[in-house]
């Protein structure tokens, strides 16, 4: 996917929230959702099953209008966190120009959390994208629930972030998180515009 | 109108409102006159125009003289002209300039002599392939006040109109997004995203990618710029890269219009397209203009070794030889002559071949039908391009001229002809003609060119005699059985035969006579089909089945009807069906 064309003047990042099951990843765009204005967002597309879990993948694509001359656009998508939907997360996650990683702050959900931090590497390297080179927040969600329930940062930053990337403590069902570390990827995504522009024209 | 030196391409805010009417201004810049010529701004007060004039002002090439004024400056000035009876100078000094800027052209309204002059000098600086850029306020179609010749003239290059920002106010580009609302969330998430845009997108790759899609619209080849694009780090000589491509593109462009002069076919050749291409664009004309383009040779269907020598074409024969060892000197011009089908045509494009192969191809040799000579002197005399014809056919070494009895009563073919065969002699170059008859025999030949054919060697070619015959039977009939061929040949070459052409005619009349009825050619069958061809057996008929062979319809592999018939009931339906 081209991240920056200088020919059309356009500016499009991928973004994929990519997650255990039940982690937060769709409960994130919700709120996205909810605070854009109408005008810069198009209409979500979500198929989820009747319980409510992600079936394949939403979508939800943000139209920031002109920055700097540049029609800029966000297109943020989820990945189901099922086990069984790993052709559905190895086709979303194709030409993804950032990656957040959405992590249960439940102590017991620590090693889904460490499995579907492995899953995620796994797929990258599938696909022969180097980890290491791409842009990659991480997110504690459901830090908002009983401190005897969940970890925190620090124990969850020991166990996930051995990488050391940027990560953010979120409450993405009210909403307190979600943003920054929507600007925490945004940020490293559009430092890579000088990089990846040269075959984008 | 004086230019103020912040107002460059650098320091102008691009947006979409005001993109392609920078791109245009860009390629303006790069290469005045080649492309967008007159280029007409449109846009309201405010949004940038007068900031994109004088950034083409400073943005071309440095040496340049560029003209920029507004339009009351413009109409002043001629004011000021007529009043001291200075328009000539100041004229002059308008079409020459090599970039000519008028900004707010709707200020010309009620001054009707400086809109007379400003049209003029836009048709005169279009056809000399200078730049023009005007600017106006508003669609020219509301131009009610200016004269009507102006605005067609304005309007025949390429007009852009400039919108009013989106997002920022007029003339201003802040380089940060409108929030258009939302939350605090979504607002600082926009500020952070903007900082982070203007912070990395990278300007000279903009400016690279602007002349890329200006010149690729305008159907240049890029590749040199596209490779520039691919750059990890601004190339420290990208903006002279972009004049050079600019600078190429123009002479190309001038280029073009020379080679065309020389040779029509010429017109968007892709050479002339691609910058990477300058030098064989310039070889193209350099070739283009000293006629050079490709010359028809002799055909290499005919060889001196595969003619066969007779009493009837001896003498031809020898002229031919002596032509081929000394061209120039002995027997010029050479004259075959003789009726259709002796084997003129073979003679001449093999002593065209003999002639270039002695050179080691260094030799022009030139073979040329008589009639397609007169159609390409019409064609160059209807094109203009009688010069470069001319010039062209006088840097021969040999000229072959095939059927030339066809020229008779074409008067200023002959003229052509006369004068070119007269500058070849004169520079001692081979000239041989073929003809039917003898210039003297022709009625409808000019005396002078009559004469100047008369001054060299005409020699005749014969129907063959019956050896020749013989020889030329034996050689055609390749392929009959041994037994028959004395008697068939013998037969055969009693007969009169006109020449080559009638010897090889009959050979394939009989050899499909044989076939038709399955037997082998024999005297016989000659006999049969040269003598009493109402006796000569039909061909076989095709195999006719009564009754219309069919497949069952229970062989289900074969369901198309089509492809079940595998015998015709009749040759009718069978014909029918061949043609469907």
């Amino acid at each position: 996917m081209s991240l920056v064309n200088y020919a059309t003047r356009e500016i499009t990042c991928k973004i994929v929230y990519y997650g255990p099951g039940r982690s937060g990843k769709t409960t994130n765009l919700h709120y996205i959702y909810g605070q854009v204005p109408d005008d810069r967002k198009g209409k979500m597309v979500s198929l989820a099953t009747q319980t409510d879990r992600t079936l394949f993948f939403d979508f939800l694509p943000l139209d920031l209008g002109a920055i700097s001359g540049f029609t800029t656009k966000f297109q943020l998508y989820t990945v189901p966190g099922q086990v069984y939907y790993q052709s559905t997360r190895k086709l979303v996650l194709q030409g993804a120009d950032g990656v957040v990683f959405v992590a249960d702050s439940q102590r017991r959900q620590l090693d889904e959390n460490i499995e579907s931090f492995q899953d995620l590497h796994a797929n990258l390297a599938e696909q022969g994208v180097d980890a290491r080179t791409m842009p990659l927040v991480i997110q504690y969600n459901k830090q908002d629930l009983p401190r005897e329930l969940i970890m925190s940062r620090d124990e969850l930053a020991e166990a996930i972030n051995f990488r050391g990337v940027p990560d953010y403590p979120a409450d993405a069902l009210h909403g307190p998180g979600v943003f920054e570390t929507l600007r925490g990827i945004s940020e490293i995504v559009l430092k890579r515009l000088s990089a990846s522009s040269g075959s984008a024209r | 109108m004086a230019v103020d030196a912040r107002m460059q391409f650098e320091t102008y805010a691009v947006e979409p409102a005001n993109e392609a009417a920078v791109a245009a201004a860009r390629a303006v810049a790069d290469a005045p006159g080649v492309t967008h010529n007159p280029l007409l701004l449109i846009g309201g007060a405010g949004v940038g125009k007068t900031h994109l004039l004088q950034a083409i002002a400073q943005g071309v090439e440095r040496g340049l003289v560029v003209e920029c004024l507004t339009a009351d400056e413009f109409a002043g000035r001629w004011r000021a002209a007529l009043d001291t009876g200075a328009t000539a100078p100041l004229l002059d000094q308008w079409r020459t300039a090599d970039v000519l800027l008028v900004d707010d052209l709707q200020r010309l309204s009620g001054k009707a002599a400086a809109q007379d002059v400003l049209a003029g000098l836009i048709a005169e600086r279009e056809s000399a392939g200078r730049q023009v850029v005007v600017t106006v306020d508003r669609p020219p179609a509301q131009l009610d006040a200016l004269d009507a010749v102006l605005i067609e003239r304005v309007t025949t290059g390429m007009a852009v109109e400039i919108g009013p920002p989106a997002d920022a106010a007029p003339g201003h580009d802040s380089g940060a997004p409108a929030s258009g609302g939302g939350s605090l969330d979504f607002q600082g998430f926009m500020s952070d995203i903007a900082s982070a845009v203007a912070e990395h997108v990278e300007g000279w790759k903009m400016r690279v990618a602007e002349a890329v899609s200006s010149w690729h619209a305008a159907g240049y080849r890029t590749a040199v710029l596209e490779r520039l694009m691919d750059e990890q780090e601004a190339p420290s000589n990208y903006e002279a890269v972009l004049r050079g491509f600019g600078a190429t593109v123009r002479r190309l462009k001038e280029l073009e219009a020379e080679a065309v002069t020389a040779d029509p076919a010429l017109a968007g050749h892709d050479a002339f397209r691609d910058p990477e291409r300058l030098r064989d664009a310039e070889a193209m004309v350099q070739r283009a203009r000293s006629g050079a383009g490709e010359l028809p040779g002799p055909s290499m269907e005919f060889s001196r070794t595969g003619f066969e020598v007779g009493k009837s074409n001896q003498r031809a024969v020898r002229a031919a030889d002596a032509v081929a060892a000394e061209p120039g000197r002995r027997y010029n011009p050479l004259l075959l002559t003789g009726p259709f089908g002796v084997g003129k045509t073979h003679l001449l494009n093999a002593l065209g071949n003999e002639l270039a192969d002695a050179s080691g191809g260094a030799a022009v040799v030139a073979s040329v039908h008589a009639q397609a000579f007169a159609d390409e002197f019409l064609t160059a005399l209807r094109d203009g391009t009688l010069d470069r014809w001319r010039q062209r056919y006088r840097r021969v070494d040999a000229l072959l001229m095939d059927d030339m009895h066809v020229v008779a009563g074409k008067d200023r073919t002959q003229v052509e002809l006369f004068e070119l065969v007269s500058d070849l002699l004169d520079a001692g170059k081979q000239v041989v003609v073929a003809s039917e008859h003898a210039p003297r025999d022709l009625p409808g030949v000019d005396e002078k060119l009559r004469a100047v054919f008369e001054g060299g060697l005409a020699v005749d070619l014969s129907p063959p005699d019956a050896a020749l015959k013989d020889r030329l039977y034996r050689r055609f009939l390749d392929g009959v059985a041994a037994g028959q061929v004395d008697a068939l040949v013998s037969y055969l070459s009693a007969r009169p035969a006109t020449g080559v052409a009638e010897i090889i005619d009959t050979v394939h009349r009989l050899t499909a006579a044989a076939d038709a009825v399955g037997n082998p050619l024999t005297v016989e069958v000659a006999k049969r089909e040269l003598e009493e061809p109402e006796l000569a057996p039909a061909p076989l008929p095709t195999p006719v089945r009564s009754a219309p062979a069919v497949r069952a319809a229970s062989d289900v592999f074969f369901l198309d009807d089509e492809k079940v018939v595998w015998e015709w009931r009749d040759v009718a339906s069978r014909v029918i069906e061949e043609l469907r």
